[in-house]
Formats: C-alpha cells, sequence, structure tokens
C-alpha cells in the first residue's frame, strides 16, 4: 500500500552519555505511538480514562483487536526482552491483577541505565514476538492480555519499579492526543 | 543594507536545497509500517480504504541526496540535520536495490556515511540484517580509507555486532585496517552500540569490544592509544569469566609489553565486572597497585576497587596507603565518596570528583 508521506522529524532528545569507566548514564528517548494507524489514540494517562484510579502509563488503542501491529515505540534501536506464555485474548481476563505475568500479559522490556526501563504491555504474539534488537519494529500484535479489559498497548516508563508521568506530560500527551507511529507521546528516560 | 546581499550561487543553493525539500517532504513511498498487520507477520495485508484514496507521487532519491549534498557542504546545521533524518526516516520505505546502487556509485565519504545509516536503517527497522552486506563490503574492500570508514560510520547506533554475525563479518578483521581513520570508526561504533543500543548491558557487544581492544595491542596495525579508549569507557557489567581473564592476563604480563595508558584502560574495565568476578579481580588489583609505579594505573587501581565493593572499600584502600603516600589525598577522597551512603556508582564518582577532581586526561590524538 502507499501513504502520503507525513514525514515529520523525530527529534531524538539524547542527551550526551557519560562513559567514563564503563558508566552508563540514563539518557532521553523518543518514543511514538506503538499503532501505525491514525484512529490510534491515547485513552488512559496518569489516571484511568483520564479520570479514574491512579495508572501513571500511556494506553493506546485503535479500537482493533489481533489487526495491527504493536511496534516497538522508541525511536533508534533499543532491545526488546521479551516476556511471553500468555495466550492470546481480546477480552477481559477472569483472574483479576493476577492474570498472566503478574497482570502484565505478553510484553517487553528495554532495560536503561540508572534502573531506568520502558514497558509495553498486553500485546497479542504472532511470528514477529521475540527478543529482538531494532528500531520501532512489528514486536506482535494490539491484543489484551493480562489484566486488561480490552485491546490496547499500555506503555510505561519506571525507575526502580516506579512509574514515572514526567515522560508524557513533558510533551503533552493526554487524553485524546494521537498514538500513531508517526506521533512522538513521550520522552522516556533510559 | 549590505549584510543581507548574498550571492547568486547562495541563492540557487538555498532554492535547490528548498525546492528538493519540498518534493521530499510531498514524496509518496510504500510504507511497510502503515498498514494492519497480517496475523502471520508483520508485512502489510490490505490498505485501510481511506488510505488507500491517497494519490501517489513520484520522488527521487537522488533529488533528496542532491539537497543533502549541498546541505553538508554549505548548509546550516539544522538544515543538515534534518535532511540526515529525513534520508533515514524514509529509508525503510525505498527500494533498498535503489539506496544500495546509491551507496555503491557514491564516492563522497559524508554521503557514504549517510547512504549507509540509511541501509542501516532500513536493516534496523524491517529486520533485515543482509541491508549492511553493501556497507561491509565497501569497508572491507574499498582503496579510499576515508570511504571505509564513512561506510562503518554509518553502522552506528544500530546493532551491528549481531548483524555482522549473521553475515559472517567481525569488526576484529575490519580492526586489522591500516588506516587510523578505519580503527577509531570502529572503536566509537562499539562504544556508541554498548551505550546507545544496550545501556551497557549486553555482554556479546562488551566481549567484542574487548576482543577488538585486544587486537589493538599488537600486530601491523597496532593502536594502544584506540585500544585504551575502548576498555576505559566500555561497560564490562556483563562479561563472562573467558573476557575477565583476558583483561587479567594483560595486567600480569611485564609492564614494558603495554603502554601505561593501556593498563590503566584495563584496570578501569576491570573495575566494571559482574560481581561473580570481583574476589579474583581484587586480589589481581591490589598486586597490580604494589607493582605498577605509574601514578595514573594507580588512580585507575584506586577507582576500581571503588566501583567493584562500594562502600566495602573503604578498608581496602585504605590498606593501600603506605604504598604510595602521594596518594594519600587521592584514598581519602575515595574515602569520603564512598562514606556518602549514595547507591549509585554514577554518583559516587560524581561525588569524588566534587571533593578532588580528577587532573584532566592527556590528549592521546
Amino acid at each position: 500500500m502507499v501513504y502520503r508521506s507525513s514525514f515529520s522529524i523525530v527529534a531524538v532528545a539524547a542527551l550526551a552519555t557519560t562513559l567514563a569507566g564503563g558508566l552508563q548514564a540514563s539518557q532521553a528517548a523518543t518514543a511514538n505511538g506503538p499503532i501505525c494507524d491514525t484512529a490510534a489514540r491515547v485513552n488512559s494517562t496518569t489516571y484511568y480514562s483520564c479520570s479514574g484510579g491512579s495508572h501513571t502509563a500511556l494506553d493506546i488503542a485503535n479500537g482493533t483487536c489481533s489487526v495491527w501491529n504493536h511496534r516497538g515505540m522508541l525511536v533508534g534501536s533499543h532491545r526488546y526482552v521479551l516476556y511471553g506464555g500468555c495466550a492470546n485474548s481480546c477480552g477481559a481476563c477472569t483472574a483479576g491483577a493476577g492474570c498472566c505475568n503478574g497482570g502484565a500479559g505478553n510484553y517487553y522490556v528495554v532495560s536503561g541505565g540508572s534502573g531506568w526501563d520502558f514497558r509495553q504491555l498486553h500485546f497479542n504474539t504472532n511470528g514477529d514476538s521475540a527478543t529482538k534488537t531494532c528500531d520501532r519494529c512489528a514486536l506482535g500484535l494490539v491484543g489484551s492480555t493480562g489484566n486488561s479489559t480490552g485491546a490496547h498497548s499500555h506503555a510505561d516508563n519506571r525507575q526502580y519499579g516506579t512509574r514515572k508521568s514526567a515522560w508524557y506530560t513533558a510533551v503533552g500527551t493526554t487524553c485524546g492526543s494521537s498514538g500513531s507511529c508517526n506521533n512522538r507521546v513521550g520522552t522516556p528516560t533510559l | 543594507m549590505a549584510h543581507m546581499h548574498r550571492s547568486p550561487s547562495r541563492i540557487r543553493l538555498i532554492a535547490l536545497i528548498f525546492v528538493g525539500t519540498l518534493l521530499s517532504l510531498d514524496s509518496t513511498f510504500a510504507d511497510p509500517a502503515a498498514s494492519p498487520a497480517s496475523t502471520a507477520g508483520s508485512t502489510a495485508a490490505s490498505a485501510p480504504a481511506t488510505q488507500a484514496q491517497a494519490q501517489p507521487a513520484t520522488c527521487s532519491l537522488g533529488n533528496q541526496l542532491q539537497s543533502l549534498r549541498l546541505a553538508l557542504r554549505r548548509g546550516s546545521p539544522a538544515l543538515q540535520r534534518y535532511l540526515r533524518r529525513q534520508l533515514r526516516e524514509l529509508a525503510p520505505a525505498m527500494p533498498e536495490s535503489e539506496l544500495r546502487a546509491a551507496f555503491e556509485h557514491e564516492h563522497e565519504p559524508a554521503l557514504i556515511e549517510e547512504l549507509s545509516a540509511a541501509l542501516a536503517a532500513r536493516m534496523a527497522r524491517l529486520s533485515q540484517p543482509q541491508a549492511l552486506r553493501a556497507p561491509l563490503v565497501r569497508a572491507q574492500s574499498d582503496r579510499d580509507p576515508e570511504a571505509r570508514a564513512a561506510a562503518l560510520r554509518g553502522l552506528r547506533g544500530t546493532a551491528s555486532v549481531e548483524a555482522m554475525a549473521s553475515l559472517g563479518v567481525d569488526y576484529q578483521e575490519l580492526a586489522r585496517d591500516e588506516a587510523k581513520v578505519v580503527r577509531r570508526a570502529i572503536v566509537e561504533n562499539l562504544l556508541a552500540e554498548s551505550a546507545e543500543v544496550f545501556h551497557g548491558h549486553d555482554r556479546a557487544v562488551s566481549e567484542k569490544a574487548i576482543a577488538v581492544a585486544l587486537a589493538l595491542r599488537s600486530g601491523k596495525a597496532a593502536d594502544p592509544a584506540q585500544a585504551a579508549q575502548l576498555l576505559s569507557k566500555i561497560s564490562t557489567e556483563s562479561i563472562g569469566h573467558a573476557a575477565v581473564h583476558e583483561l587479567l592476563s594483560i595486567l600480569s604480563a611485564p609492564l614494558s609489553e603495554n603502554p601505561a595508558e593501556l593498563r590503566a584502560a584495563v584496570v578501569t574495565a576491570l573495575g566494571g565486572v559482574p560481581a561473580s568476578e570481583a574476589a579474583a579481580v581484587r586480589e589481581a588489583l591490589l598486586a597490580h597497585y604494589r607493582h605498577d609505579k605509574d601514578r595514573d594505573v594507580r588512580r585507575a587501581v584506586l577507582e576500581a576497587l571503588c566501583h567493584l565493593f562500594m562502600a566495602a572499600a573503604i578498608p581496602i584502600v585504605e590498606s593501600l596507603r603506605s604504598v604510595d603516600s602521594s596518594l594519600g589525598p587521592e584514598i581519602t577522597a575515595w574515602q569520603r565518596a564512598l562514606a556518602s551512603g549514595l547507591q549509585e556508582w554514577a554518583l559516587v564518582l560524581r561525588e569524588k570528583q566534587h571533593i578532588l577532581p580528577s587532573p584532566p586526561a592527556p590528549h592521546s590524538e
């Protein structure tokens, strides 16, 4: 298929890396939406549906399940480590927060320095699902594995396990923002 | 208003770049990302109806390269950055054969680097390691060392070690190049890959960097300065026992075999090894501190011990105070930094630099 290129420069806000003595200082990365569909939208940020309980992550969906690729969000090559094993799902799990992999479902983790990581949760697996090093590549399909009530992609940026919000609030991402892969949704730290 | 005068050639350049940029912005490429996935894989299924109505327009890679060529010669840094990024972003949607042909026919190093980076972007976005074949062939065979180095620099920031392994090419082999500019490109690629792609966590990249550094110690293309650069900056947090053993073997060699700069770099690398190797490394470092009288090497030993053992290193470095009284202030500074209770090496290092800054490193050019 062809599409009219809506090229936009993705400013990779990589801070200068301090490398003294193999020291891996944390760096700022850029994250685009995980779905290459202009219909993809952010529907939860700091609170579920922007008015519910605490969430502190982005949920992005386009109203489909197991149809669209769930892509790596980070701009530039990164190591996506797969934690799989959950059966593909398009609905709600019945075991509450304990659903497969502690509620995360099938998920990927990119590990940064100083305890930082970036995770993408809940996808359905397909032939692309594997631990891999790539740039915005297909990692699986938008799905609803784990503690999820409908197909979406959950993305969070944590330090030592604590979710942070600055990575998306700093660029103005909120409910209704585009979650397309051509749009920057945040600047996570890694 | 003399300051507003622009020469005709400069006006033509700006106009050409502007038109070329507009052409590129308005271009149409088949984008494998912009479609739903088939359940079998990542490639496109059918196009959504709304997108299928878009009218394709022609776009010339040649025009884009011409804009980039002119910008790299005379454009502003911002324009250069923009056009570079544009080529890399659009590369996955371009026919690989066209990109490869442009790369193979290019002779200007700056453009070789950009086209190599475009091919590397295809590799990273589409998981196609074979896209690196052309840059690697050129890095091995071009007669111009600047072209060889540029082909390698284009791979920076991608998973080049893994891709090269699948293509049967090795940085160790490439590091035997007689041109310093090529060796420097390899060192910088490995450091960038370890830090930016893997954040220091990847064993394969770290061990490859150590292997390259060891290869640079001797032989026709010996480059101890680059070897030291690599060893002093690479993360060793994930390396295995064999790699640690190789580093230790450098320290146990006669001092005359390796320059002090390299010995200090090896010591620094040993400071970051996994905890399972720490005990053996401590003994080696303590022995080396007494044996090696070079001040920079001894300073590196102190830092490595602190890196390995954090607060537990306070009595260890104290035991070395009597060996070299001139380094007493250094030991005291480390002890104060370690006693501050900071839990991350980056913070301890910063605290120590605050207490007693390290002298500037010698210029290695």
